[in-house]
């Protein structure tokens, strides 16, 4: 599955929806309900939410799958200029693929497919910011075999192992005195480990509360290849080769609580804590440098950011569940510190969803999500450009499960 | 069967996202009225650029690219005596050196051997000098133009009369709407609303750039410059308009008198072979000491020392005492602090022994006496310059500050950083004195900071990074 799965995954432009670039979709149910899934179970996407509650499913295996449409363009003014533009991104379909078996009434064992972080940004060749970015493609497919424990009928455990495989493109205009079409293209592509451990405990008959935590992944990239497009005279003052970053991917820990009001209506919470400050730096290391081609150090400065959600769950009929939520997000990017490359600014979530079953063994799901990336004033000090960003995002979610 | 409809529909729906929707920047003129705008200075403000006035230096001229943004918050027509045809392609550089009527095309970078076998990048003339019959054709009637940026003015040219003959400045004469016409009268003829005034660069860099008094240039006296400023406003203030006025950048910062190195390093075995050949010139001045003792500190600032690792170049000065009577020539090694013009043959310094076995001729040559004349010359004039501009309640460009700025920080703006490196600096065209169109458009956003400060008004800047850089010329 793997194999197949791969080469496919690798070309699925998937885009920044969170603070940073982390993308925040992994399950249609999920997702309609604020993407809250910490602290109650909804089928095998547990395996990513909340490890620990994979043994929680009835069914002996399940398997859920999923995908969403991204639409999303951001605005920029300038705040020289006072132009206005706007990314030309394309629509991004992020997917996810879970499996839960239980091996026995208290160990079960999963897989996990998913793309917690991504973006496409196309803002174009020609804008005003080329020579910070004119687009960038990121994605890091996290595959996560999974093991939960029930310690006693109310605590239970999980943990899953990551194998990320990350990549990243960037195209950017070179800002050389001698010609005027000069670009560089980064490419690279690597794989790195994490790991998404979690604790779930039922308080009582109708409250439990979760704890996750999904580690850090440094994403190191020690074989990216860089390629100059430049007047043939300054060839060799930029010559093509190899470079080497590291981007980290920062852990998040989250707290989530459920509470059945009634057999029908669940409602919950959770506060996700992410932690960016990792990412102080995003650095270019030139395998060649020149006098002209220097290594690269842009500074990110990123802080620690929370995430709140709220949500519900309302079960309609044996056939249909509602469901709707809200999150803030918080932008880790402080003010001076604002490159287009991510331009993420606090973000307000609104969703719905919905789930039909057919049967005892099929179900679908739905969701829309409403992302108000809200208006905010800032520069990249060091590069000298700045502006009003904003951003809007529709995505919708379609997923399938199937259990026996 | 419904509900597998709607899903059908949901991608449907992320394809029609709603957009973000920023409002749009508030755009004002403030208290200032740029209906009629007019810009007086020297090549600054034409549009000078590699040695030469071009049509692209024009279009890209720092008073344009003002009025352009200008005209986005009112209505603003600005026009300028374009250079037509072959003559505004190649551009017009004047020199004495050239038979009468006959013009020095714009500078070009060129892939070139030097005679070293190395090729890279040079500034060479993109054509050769040609006939500049349609530059000399007068365009005064099509008069009066926004652009009264002259080539060469000093600020003694703005209200002189016969500046706008052939025999005055053929820049001038050519869009002057009589030969008898000042730039100031050419200037009022626009019955301007708004004036932009850059006057005095002249004033001291031609001195500069001919070597100091070598060059047979002078610096206008301070005081002259005061007086000569301040009429200079006193005429185009005097119909209530307003402007903005800039200061005069230190002369010394710019690649003009940084790029040229003032030494080299050398070998043991070539320090001993100098030092040999130097040996009768510093033993003759030890004799001049024998017979008169007072001349010992000329003669130890003039004895010349080669040692191996860095030394400065050998230079004529004239200033020296002259003891060619000794047969002794005036030359000595460059002191600290001491510049070399970028018009010093780069071949004769790797290849022709200049400034090692040869002395460097003078006119490349800045002392630190002339460097001093030139400095305390150009705070007078800006200290002139700032009170004159605040006590009319003008709005003032501290150009001054700015380009200390590049040649010391450097500049970043739209992702591009600028320092005064000749050519690879980005900021400087390839005479090494004036901006490339990247740099006029920085100081153009310098004078729409300075207009929005002073009249409360929100003129947009231009983005940096859409203006074109130098290219290969093949």
């Amino acid at each position: 599955m793997k194999k197949l799965l791969l080469p496919l995954l690798g070309i699925i432009p998937l885009l920044s929806l969170a603070g940073g670039f982390q993308v925040n979709l992994q399950g249609t149910k999920q997702t309609g309900m604020g993407h809250l899934g910490t602290s109650f179970h909804l089928g095998a996407s547990s395996t990513y939410f909340n490890p620990a509650m994979m043994g929680l499913d009835e069914n002996k295996f399940s398997v859920e799958a999923g995908v969403n449409f991204i639409s999303s363009s951001i605005q920029f003014r300038n705040g020289n200029t006072g132009v206005s533009e706007m990314t030309d991104n394309p629509i991004g379909t992020p997917f996810y693929l879970y499996a839960t078996y239980k091996v026995s009434e208290k160990l079960s064992a999963g897989l996990a497919v998913y793309t917690p972080f991504g973006s496409s940004v196309v803002w174009g060749d020609d804008w005003s910011g080329k020579y910070l970015i004119q687009d960038i493609s990121l994605s890091a497919i996290f595959i996560q075999p999974t093991l939960s424990y029930n310690i006693s009928d109310k605590l239970r455990v999980g943990a899953g192992l990551a194998i990320v495989q990350g990549q990243v493109e960037i195209n950017r205009a070179l800002p050389v005195p001698i010609g005027n079409d000069a670009t560089a293209n980064l490419q690279g592509s690597t794989t790195a480990f994490g790991f998404n451990a979690g604790i779930h405990y039922d308080v009582s008959e109708k409250f439990s509360v979760g704890l996750t935590h999904r580690s850090k992944v440094d994403v190191e990239l020690d074989e990216g290849e860089v390629d100059f497009t430049v007047d043939p005279a300054l060839a060799a003052a930029f010559p093509d080769g190899r470079f080497s970053a590291t981007l980290p991917l920062p852990g998040t820990t989250t707290l989530g609580l459920a509470y059945k009001v009634s057999d029908k209506l669940l409602i919950s919470a959770e506060g996700s804590l992410v932690q960016w400050s990792d990412y102080e730096s995003l650095d270019f290391d030139f395998e060649t440098n020149t006098s002209s081609l220097t290594d690269s150090e842009n500074p990110r400065n990123y802080e620690d950011a929370y995430i709140f959600r709220v949500g519900a769950q309302y079960s309609y009929s044996e056939m249909f569940d509602f469901r709707a939520g809200f999150y803030y997000d918080q932008s880790p990017i402080q003010d001076e510190f604002f490159n287009p490359e991510t331009p993420n600014s606090d973000n307000i979530g609104i969703t719905a969803g919905l789930s039909g079953h057919i049967g005892e063994r099929f179900g679908f799901d739905a969701s829309i999500l409403y992302i108000i990336g809200t208006e905010r004033e800032s520069e990249y000090a060091p590069s000298g450009f700045g502006g009003t960003y904003a951003s809007r995002s529709v995505i919708t979610g379609v997923g399938l499960n199937y259990s026996f | 069967m419904k509900t597998r409809n709607l899903l059908y529909l949901l991608p449907l729906a992320a394809l029609t996202a709603c957009e973000p929707d920023i409002d749009e920047m508030e755009r004002s003129g403030g208290s200032a009225d740029f209906t009629r705008m007019v810009a007086v200075g020297n090549s600054l403000t034409a549009g000078f650029q590699s040695n030469a006035l071009s049509a692209e230096g024009q279009v890209n001229s720092l008073p344009q690219i003002i009025a352009n943004q200008l005209n986005q918050v009112s209505p603003t027509t600005f026009t300028q005596p374009v250079i037509p045809g072959e003559v505004g392609m190649k551009g017009v550089g004047l020199s004495p050196l050239l038979p009468r009527g006959t013009v020095a095309p714009a500078l070009v970078l060129r892939l070139a051997p030097n005679c070293n076998n190395v090729v890279g990048p040079a500034p060479q003339l993109g054509f050769a000098p040609y006939s500049g019959a349609e530059f000399f054709a007068s365009v005064g009637a099509n008069g009066p133009f926004n652009n009264v940026g002259v080539p060469g003015a000093r600020v003694g040219n703005l209200n002189q009369v016969g500046y706008g003959s052939i025999q005055g400045n053929p820049y001038f004469a050519r869009f002057a709407s009589n030969p008898r016409e000042t730039m100031l009268q050419a200037a009022m003829r626009n019955n301007p609303t708004f004036f932009q005034l850059w006057i005095g660069n002249n004033d001291v860099l031609g001195y500069s750039t001919s070597g100091g008094e070598e060059g047979g240039d002078n610096v206008t006296s301070v005081t002259v410059f005061a007086d000569l400023f301040g009429a200079a406003l006193d005429t185009l203030t005097k119909n209530g308009a307003e402007g903005v006025v800039a200061n005069i950048p230190d002369v010394t910062s710019i690649p003009y008198f940084t790029t040229v190195p003032t030494g080299t390093e050398i070998t043991q075995a070539q320090a001993d072979l100098l030092n040999a050949a130097y040996a009768p010139y510093n033993g003759g001045l030890d004799a001049v000491v024998g017979q008169n003792a007072a001349f010992q500190p000329e003669a130890d600032a003039r004895k010349i020392r080669f040692a191996a690792g860095a030394n400065t170049f050998v230079v004529v000065d004239l200033t020296l005492t002259d003891l060619s009577g000794n047969g002794l020539p005036s030359i000595r090694q460059i002191k600290s602090g001491e510049l070399l013009t970028l018009t010093t043959p780069g071949d004769s310094l790797r290849c022709g022994g200049w400034g090692t076995a040869k002395a460097i001729p003078g006119n490349f040559h800045l002392t630190n006496a002339e460097l001093a004349n030139i400095s305390s010359a150009i705070a007078g004039y800006n200290d002139i310059i700032r009170s004159e501009a605040t006590s009319r309640g003008l709005a003032f460009v501290d150009a001054n500050a700015r380009l200390k700025e590049l040649s010391t920080r450097g500049i970043t703006v739209d992702g591009i950083s600028f320092s005064s490196t000749f050519v690879s600096g980005g900021a400087f065209s390839l005479d090494g004195v004036h901006p490339s169109t990247r740099g006029y458009a920085i100081i153009a956003n310098d004078f729409i900071s300075a207009i929005n400060a002073t009249y409360g008004a929100s003129i947009p800047k231009v983005n940096v990074g859409s203006f074109e850089t130098i290219e290969i010329a093949r």
